[in-house]
């Protein structure tokens, strides 16, 4: 038997059909105006909780990079201080060997070579003193006094600072005074300072020959040495360029950490959006597809509506 | 048979034929009308007699019924239930800006500014404003529940009376019908009536409808609590406690007896919000207590330690419906390990940050934002696009099964037009002969005279 079709069934009909293309243009509609195809957790719950998740990825390397940028300025300022450092001790070193040569001195020229070592020591110490702020850099952990006094001795910590600027990579926001100044382990002073002193107070007294002969004990935690003023004083003046370059390292380091982290960052971004946004191109064919069907439907219905027998009952 | 003999069947046919044209303008009256079975007139020939309307037959099939009394209690369920948990789902909306997944990541990413100048006061303070965020979002996010949850209670209360009036209904419907057991007419508009009533009920709640044979129907729960007996109905009524809500049937509980309809599924939708409401309370009770405990082991910059940064505000655990700030002065923020270097000392706000990360036995070795992320977030997306599904699935049937009954019980125009037409020729022939049968008695009568 075929079918009985009944005049109600036709409008079941197209209120089952016109509600289902509403809903398809609706659909449409809220992914164009809003870019994304997910709208809520229920569109694609695994999807939704991967955007999650990536989002959770960004911001979390989005924050190292803030960290990056907030430590900077540290790792900038320290490098700075300690050049100015190096570069006054390397012009004092060509001093010290032009006293060593040199046999006698009048009063007034040991007078001004003596204050001239004095400064450059209390110099060092100064730029071992480098804030920022109200925070001492290279006292360690210890950032609300002085890490070192005038004669160069060291009152700071051995513990330093650090904050997360990649997984499991730190850098440092402090930095511990006695490993970057090379603080002799025998006196805790700074070596540089400890050396220019005490060239400085032998050429007051007028001893130019033990300028030759004195010898300092040396710790930079190789051990204790007895060295020649000029090699203590090498020896100090090394260990701080040793770390001047470890400071550069770390900003090199962190500079790659940076772009890196701007890599990852915008990979997930792309992955997120691959999950989360809209595609124009598939929403609109879906769009125009709703709109033609729902446009046909209205059609058909008309159509069928003037079909009755009614009409030619006069 | 004599003239008048004729006459009589004529007259038996013409009134046969005005029952047809009656019958049809029902229908026809009533093509739009939901839950009409549409009539047909029996015409049985008479012996001797001509033609007579032995009854008007309504088109129905009680197969079909009872298919469409159990779809339409299975879409009523999923709906209703869809309807409570899309409300849930759109307070984990992260797409569409609600939800906790943000606040929590800001929560420890902005500790980090801590991390970088541990005496930095601004910073202390972006943190605490950043924290209170979290705490109001968790509160909104649960009151909004047990808003949804209150709300769907009343409305199975109104459920529940509504069905009561609709049981009410039938009974008096069984008892009334019987007085017009002999007027076709009458007697097939309560059976319309009848089963109307009885869909509208099985889209609130089960039921199991067992028919007598003089048509009249008992109502039972899916485990055979009677609704409907004959002429009596008995009420359901809900209950409220500390573990859900129940329904009960002159006292008892038949929670139970309701899956489907209305009833079942703002139930289970009940019973959802209760399980999210708990999720919820789970990550941000272990929440407050790891950060607590962290918290605690650090110094403040007055040097003090042992300071919890999150409480409660009842003097209960803490709770997605208590939680709160313990203090709001940025000093008091726990950044250092080190008594001796609370400006400067920022393990314990790294150890802090480092929570963020960590997987917690008490969150199914999960941390709080994966936590978040899949077994509330995307559970509850799951939930709602698997009865979203259901849903589809059962509109489709419910669709298909509603259109065989219309297929059978509707009202086609066209088909009523002809019949119309036929019922009017009948009616003419049979007043035709009712003149030519005049005639012929005149004619008789004008032999005799």
């Amino acid at each position: 038997m075929s079918m009985r079709v009944t005049d109600g069934m036709i409008y079941d009909i197209l209120l089952r059909y016109d509600r289902l293309r509403e809903e398809q243009l609706k659909r449409s509609t809220e992914e164009l105006s809003s870019g994304k195809a997910i709208l809520k957790p229920s569109d694609n719950p695994v999807d939704f909780a991967r955007a999650l998740r990536l989002q959770r990825f960004v911001d979390h390397i989005e924050r190292f990079n803030r960290n990056i940028d907030l430590t900077d300025n540290t790792l900038k300022t320290a490098e700075t201080a300690m050049t100015s450092a190096i570069n006054i001790l390397q012009e004092a070193r060509v001093k010290i060997v032009q006293v060593l040569n040199t046999g006698a001195l009048n009063g007034e020229d040991a007078k001004v070579l003596a204050d001239y070592f004095r400064n450059v020591a209390a110099y060092v110490v100064n730029m071992a003193n480098t804030k920022i702020g109200d925070s001492y850099l290279f006292g360690g952990v210890k950032t609300q006094s002085a890490p070192f006094s005038s004669d160069g001795t060291y009152n700071g910590e051995t513990q330093e600072t650090t904050v997360p600027v990649a997984g499991g990579v730190e850098i440092n926001t402090t930095f511990n005074g006695s490993d970057y100044f090379g603080v002799n382990g025998v006196t805790n002073r700074i070596t540089v300072v400890e050396v220019l002193n005490r060239i400085a107070d032998l050429i007051e007294t007028g001893d130019l020959n033990a300028l030759n002969t004195e010898t300092v004990q040396v710790d930079l935690g190789d051990g204790v040495e007895n060295l020649k003023l000029l090699d203590a004083f090498d020896k100090g003046l090394s260990q701080i360029e040793t770390y001047r370059s470890v400071l550069g390292t770390q900003q090199r380091v962190v500079e790659d950490i940076k772009n890196q982290n701007d890599a990852v960052a915008v990979h997930f971004k792309e992955l997120k959006s691959k999950i989360e946004d809209a595609d124009y191109t598939g929403v609109i064919a879906d769009y125009e597809k709703a709109k033609t069907a729902y446009q046909a439907l209205l059609a058909a219905i008309t159509q069928t509506q003037n079909l009755s027998l009614l009409n030619y009952f006069k | 048979m004599s003239l008048f003999g004729a006459l009589t069947a004529a007259s038996q046919a013409l009134l046969s034929q005005k029952i047809g044209i009656t019958t049809t303008n029902r229908n026809l009256s009533n093509v739009y009308t939901d839950g009409y079975s549409r009539e047909a007139p029996v015409f049985a020939d008479v012996p001797g007699m001509g033609v007579q309307v032995e009854t008007v037959k309504r088109i129905f099939s009680r197969a079909y019924f009872k298919r469409l009394v159990d779809e339409n209690g299975e879409y009523s369920q999923f709906s209703a239930y869809k309807n409570v948990l899309s409300q849930v789902e759109s307070l984990f909306n992260e797409p569409m800006g609600s939800g906790l997944s943000d606040a929590i990541n800001q929560f420890f990413n902005s500790l980090n500014d801590i991390a970088v100048k541990p005496d930095d006061l601004a910073a202390r303070e972006n943190f605490l404003a950043v924290a209170k965020t979290l705490v109001g979002r968790i509160r909104d996010t649960y009151s909004s529940l047990e808003e949804i949850e209150t709300t769907s209670v009343s409305h199975l209360k109104d459920v529940v009376s509504e069905v009561n009036r609709l049981t009410e209904k039938l009974a008096e419907i069984n008892k009334n019908m019987l007085l017009y057991k002999d007027s076709s007419e009458r007697y097939n508009q309560y059976l319309d009536e009848r089963d109307r009533t009885l869909k509208e009920l099985s889209s609130l709640v089960d039921v199991k409808v067992v028919y007598l044979p003089d048509e009249r129907v008992r109502v039972f729960t899916a485990k055979g609590f009677p609704l409907v007996s004959e002429e009596r109905s008995f009420d359901l009524s809900v209950e409220e406690s500390a573990a859900g809500v129940t329904v009960l049937a002159d006292g008892v509980d038949v929670t139970g007896d309701f899956a489907k309809g209305e009833v079942g599924g703002t139930i289970a939708g009940i019973k959802a919000i209760e399980e999210f409401k708990q999720k919820l309370n789970n990550l941000v009770s272990t929440f407050a207590e790891k950060v607590n405990q962290q918290h605690e082991a650090g110094y403040d910059l007055y040097g003090d330690t042992g300071v919890a940064l999150f409480s409660s505000d009842n003097g209960q655990p803490i709770d997605a419906s208590n939680i709160t700030l313990a203090f709001d002065d940025p000093k008091k923020v726990a950044a250092a390990s080190d008594p001796n270097y609370l400006a400067s000392d920022n393990t314990n706000v790294k150890n802090l940050i480092g929570l963020g990360d960590e997987k917690f036995n008490e969150l199914s070795d999960l941390s709080f934002a994966e936590y978040y992320g899949t077994k509330i977030a995307s559970s509850i997306g799951s939930e709602v696009k698997s009865v979203d599904d259901l849903l589809k699935a059962s509109q489709f049937r419910l669709d298909a099964i509603e259109e065989k009954v219309k297929e059978l019980s509707g009202v086609n125009v066209d088909e009523e037009l002809v019949n119309l037409t036929r019922y009017q020729r009948a009616y003419k022939a049979a007043a035709r002969v009712v003149t030519v049968t005049d005639e012929l008695l005149q004619t008789v009568l004008g032999m005799v005279g």
